[in-house]
């Protein structure tokens, strides 16, 4: 692995600093300001001051005038930073001088800008994910990348031994510690990315696609591989075959809410459940007429609802934790969905990252879609911060 | 007694003639030079901005300002990843003494805004390591902040030397991935070079020396005046059917005086390096006067899914005369898109100097053991670079439905497809150049090539199709016209479309069995034996040396009773290559001579 050294100790530091920076420079969202407006009503009317409620009834006009003003969408959504990586391009040719930029890119208004980050050729960007501390983590072709200042410079964290990386996670709790999910396995750093180790006993085969950390016991992880779902319960130390044997398992989600519940989406086989924390699994494809399943995303404001991507169908909604599905694809002009987005801020307004055809928005949940960014593009990973 | 000294005259006449070719190491040296001087003569003439005409202006001292000029406006915009990594940083090499200080601090910055794309497979590393360790050396000291990729000048340097000492490590252990391609061997040998060459560690100087001699001996024992010989582990079209046109060829002519001359791009670099063959490898590469059976041992690509092993074996099996060289890979999967399983070619009617025939295969289950993109889509991608991966017509391409049988220049192919698999057919190529194809009633169809022989028996009812090239076919497989050529002639298809399917191939030179009419009357006395049931797929066969073979499909070959067992195959194994796997020593052996490649040691053994 990359050995450390005092320049990479240097990036190490400063990125602490250039973190609290940048927070220092973000404005006050809208969503705040609801806060805000909302909060304050709240305490004021428990406190059941008259004076206070004339003050509650102003702000609540300015409340609803905003809300009426149609602003509410992008207001609400402005809190998240959306991160997509665009793979390539079918636009893209061999050694031509105009093709795309792909790899990363970002919008802080819910889809309405994006602006390119970093890197700007192809290195097989598969996925980006912030950390809780603001921290840049892109899982590449070169590696996993890492950036302390919104994008702007990269430092790949990796040494040679690990390439064509799938998807990382941070973990939340402690954003040192970063899992990349790579064509060779499990990879871990716990230390910013300084050194890495590989985590792969236990897998008989070590392709794995996605890798979750278990909200409801620290160090426990399932990786979604492409023989079935492994579990770890010593951060990746040692794996499990837990279920799904001979399956060739795309993602694995754990439930927002409920913590013992995982779902799991497969090539071929469609769409399963646990309710043990991933101990067993049922498969479910009531509703489902392809079964090849890339992605899971769940609206944070409704336990019940479920979305899944899929090749060749698109997008698929469940209202019963994934139970019986239903088809949404007006205006999702490409049927490849590779991932899903629920904007955290508001579960009305949907993202769907298709291959070679783009990025596809909803602000109906689903209902209907429209072309959102990047024509032809393969847009393989969607996060949020 | 006149017979026979009238015998030995004439093997003394055709030893005579096989050595003529060979010249002492002076003579070498000077025809070498010359063929340098040749290469690089149009590049520093050439106004269009490029790497090649930069770096041969700075060597031969000629319009240093126009170098200059164009280095700058090439770096304006640098593209092309590790393709520009090697040949930006040979150009800043041979012309760092010579170049202005604005164009070296122009360089400089290139390595530190450009952020190339290191690849997914081992001619990609190869090439960005090797570039990134003599980068890192040229630029000592710097922070990550001076570089692309946030690294210090010492972590690349350090990276890149650990990655270039693991490839080695299992290339001299268990064989080359992309193994003894006419289209791959330069970005080995570009790379290798320069560090043999540029390289400052010492250390990496000899590995570099060392490696290339080590790719140029594998090449010598397998080329055929500059085609190389057998299976391959990656070939465009249509190089497969021309055999000269693919770029390893040009390093024959350079390297080993034998083939066609050529301008080449991709020997550029080479020449204006300090490397010279080794003349034992020379010696190897120009000797035909004897026949003989070369086998290696290579390895698969690394298998990323639907596999159990990351590296499987290849066994690969040639048989080498002056006039011809037959060889075959023991078929299966053994590299995405591009593998040649195998093939015969010879010296007669250039370009089209070979006989070969394969399943044209291609599924998301192959690409997906190499590629990590998603199964599904993944043959859209690879044909937006490999335009004729999914085309049923391909000359290129491996097939889990296909393994081989060889033995001297005898060679069994058997095929077992699966019913509703991507193409249900199995195709021969037949150059139209050649003077005879006779489809005999005995079912051989027999062919001359010159002093060349070629006996082909389909053990199934075929038909044959004429092919003019075609504006679509063509294109090569990235998509570009090819140079347009004036009356083109066409070639002919043997297709059969049966799923139990396979043929025999004989193959003789004048030498070897006398005339044309012996062949033929041999050929009709020696018939295959075949059983093709599905899933019972076997033939028994007396070969014209007076073998007897016997194989079933899948593995069970039988060469005089004898089971062969593949796994035994040594790493190098034939007159003038010798090394054991895991060995990492390679013993090259001419005559009374001898090199020993000692990468464990890092020592050259003369």
């Amino acid at each position: 692995m990359s050995p450390s050294s005092n320049e990479a100790n240097h990036i190490f530091h400063r990125r602490g600093a250039e973190c609290a920076e940048n927070r220092r420079e973000r404005r006050p969202t809208s969503s705040a300001l609801l806060r805000v407006l909302c909060g304050s009503a709240l305490r004021t009317i428990t406190l059941k001051n008259a004076k206070s409620l004339h003050r509650v009834a102003t702000r609540c006009v300015i409340l609803i005038v905003l809300l009426a003003s149609g602003w509410s969408e992008s207001l609400l959504a402005r809190q998240d930073t959306l991160y997509m990586s665009v793979l390539n391009s079918r636009k893209h040719r061999l050694g031509a001088l105009d093709n795309p930029t792909v790899g990363l890119f970002v919008s802080t208004d819910a889809g309405a800008t994006w602006k390119h980050r970093g890197w700007t050729g192809y290195i097989r960007t598969f996925y980006t994910e912030s950390g809780p501390d603001g921290v840049l983590w892109s899982a590449c072709g070169n590696g996993v990348l890492r950036s302390s200042d919104n994008g702007v410079k990269w430092r790949i964290t990796t040494g040679w031994e690990v390439t064509e990386v799938l998807k990382v996670k941070v973990d939340p709790s402690k954003p040192s510690v970063v899992y990349a999910a790579t064509a060779y396995g499990v990879f871990r750093t716990e230390d910013s990315g300084e050194t890495w180790k590989e985590r792969n006993v236990g897998f008989l085969k070590p392709f794995v696609s996605d890798v979750v950390l278990d909200r409801s016991t620290t160090n426990r992880l399932l990786a979604a591989s492409e023989d079935g779902v492994y579990l770890s319960a010593n951060a990746g130390k040692r794996w499990q075959l837990t279920g799904l044997k001979g399956k060739g398992v795309r993602t694995i989600l754990q439930h927002p809410k409920e913590k013992s519940i995982f779902f799991a989406g497969t090539e071929e086989d469609g769409f399963f459940s646990s309710s043990d924390g991933g101990k067993s699994w049922q498969q479910s494809n009531k509703g489902l007429k392809q079964l090849t399943i890339y992605t899971i995303a769940c609206d944070r404001s409704d336990a019940e609802v479920l979305f899944v991507g899929t090749h060749g169908g698109g997008v698929y909604r469940s209202s019963d934790r994934g139970k019986s599905w239903r088809q949404i694809i007006e205006g999702l002009d490409n049927l490849v969905v590779h991932s899903l987005l629920v904007l955290p801020s508001n579960p009305s307004i949907l993202f769907a990252a298709t291959l070679n055809g783009g990025l596809f928005k909803s602000t109906d949940r689903g209902e209907h879609w429209s072309f959102n960014s990047q024509e032809e593009g393969q847009v393989w990973g969607l996060s949020a911060r | 007694m006149k017979q026979v000294t009238f015998v030995l005259f004439l093997i003394l006449a055709v030893c005579a003639g096989a050595y003529a070719q060979i010249v002492n190491r002076e003579t070498y040296l000077k025809e070498f030079e010359k063929r340098v001087a040749f290469v690089t003569s149009v590049y520093d003439t050439l106004q269009t901005p490029g790497y090649y005409q930069i770096a041969v202006r700075y060597t031969h001292n000629k319009e240093i300002a126009v170098a200059d000029r164009m280095f700058k406006e090439l770096l304006r915009d640098p593209r092309g990843d590790m393709f520009w990594m090697i040949p930006s940083i040979g150009a800043y090499l041979v012309g760092k003494d010579k170049m202005s200080a604005e164009t070296k601090a122009v360089v400089r910055n290139a390595w530190k805004t450009y952020a190339p794309y290191r690849g997914d497979t081992e001619n990609h590393w190869c090439m960005y390591y090797s570039a990134l360790f003599l980068a890192a050396e040229q630029f000592p000291n710097l922070p990550g902040s001076e570089w692309y990729n946030g690294k210090s000048s010492d972590e690349n340097r350090q990276e890149a030397k650990e990655y270039l000492i693991h490839w080695m490590k299992i290339t001299t252990t268990i064989g080359q991935g992309e193994f003894d391609s006419p289209d791959y061997f330069p970005e080995y040998a570009m790379p290798m070079i320069l560090l043999s060459h540029f390289a400052e560690d010492p250390e990496m100087k000899t590995r570099g020396t060392m490696m290339t001699d080590f790719l140029f001996a594998d090449f010598a024992v397998e080329h055929l005046e500059g085609q190389y010989i057998g299976g391959y582990s990656r070939i465009y079209q249509p190089a497969v059917y021309k055999p000269l046109l693919s770029p390893a060829s040009a390093f024959a002519y350079l390297y080993f005086g034998t083939g066609e001359p050529t301008n080449s791009g991709w020997i550029v670099l080479p020449a204006l390096s300090t490397y010279r063959l080794p003349e034992v490898i020379y010696n190897i590469a120009v000797d035909r006067s004897k026949t003989y059976i070369h086998k290696e041992r290579k390895r698969v690509r690394n298998v990323i899914r639907f596999g159990s092993e990351k590296n499987p074996p290849v066994y690969k099996y040639s048989y080498v005369t002056k006039d011809y060289g037959i060889g075959s890979l023991q078929g299966g999967i053994l590299q995405p898109i591009q593998q040649h399983t195998w093939g015969v070619r010879y010296l007669y009617g250039r370009p089209y100097t070979t006989i070969f025939g394969l399943h044209p295969y291609w599924s998301g289950w192959e690409v997906g053991m190499f590629f990590p993109e998603e199964v599904k889509t993944l043959i859209a991608d690879v044909v937006a670079s490999k335009g004729t991966y999914n085309n049923p017509d391909k000359w290129t391409g491996g097939s889990p439905f296909e393994r081989t049988f060889q033995h001297k220049n005898t060679l069994i192919v058997l095929y077992d497809i699966k019913p509703g698999t991507t193409t249900e057919h199995i195709d021969g190529f037949f150059p139209r150049n050649l003077e005879e194809r006779i489809v005999d009633p005995s079912g051989w169809i027999i062919c001359k090539a010159g002093d060349t022989y070629v006996g082909w028996y389909p053990l199934q009812e075929h038909e044959w199709k004429e092919e003019l090239e075609t504006p679509s076919n063509s294109l090569n497989d990235i998509g570009r016209p090819q140079l347009e050529r004036v009356k083109e002639m066409g070639n002919w298809r043997l297709r059969s479309y049966k799923l139990q399917n396979g043929y025999v191939i004989e193959v003789r030179s004048k030498d070897e069995i006398g005339s044309f009419d012996r062949f033929k009357s041999e050929l009709r006395s020696h018939v295959p034996k075949a059983t093709l049931t599905p899933g019972s797929v076997s033939v028994r066969y007396g070969t014209l040396g007076g073998d007897k073979m016997n194989f079933a499909f899948p593995e069970k070959r039988t060469l005089n009773g004898k089971e062969i067992d593949l796994s035994k195959t040594r790493l190098f194994d034939g007159p003038f290559l010798n090394a054991a796997v895991g060995s990492e020593k390679l013993t090259i052996t001419y005559k009374t001579k001898k090199l020993i490649l000692d990468f464990k040691a890092v020592k050259v053994i003369e």
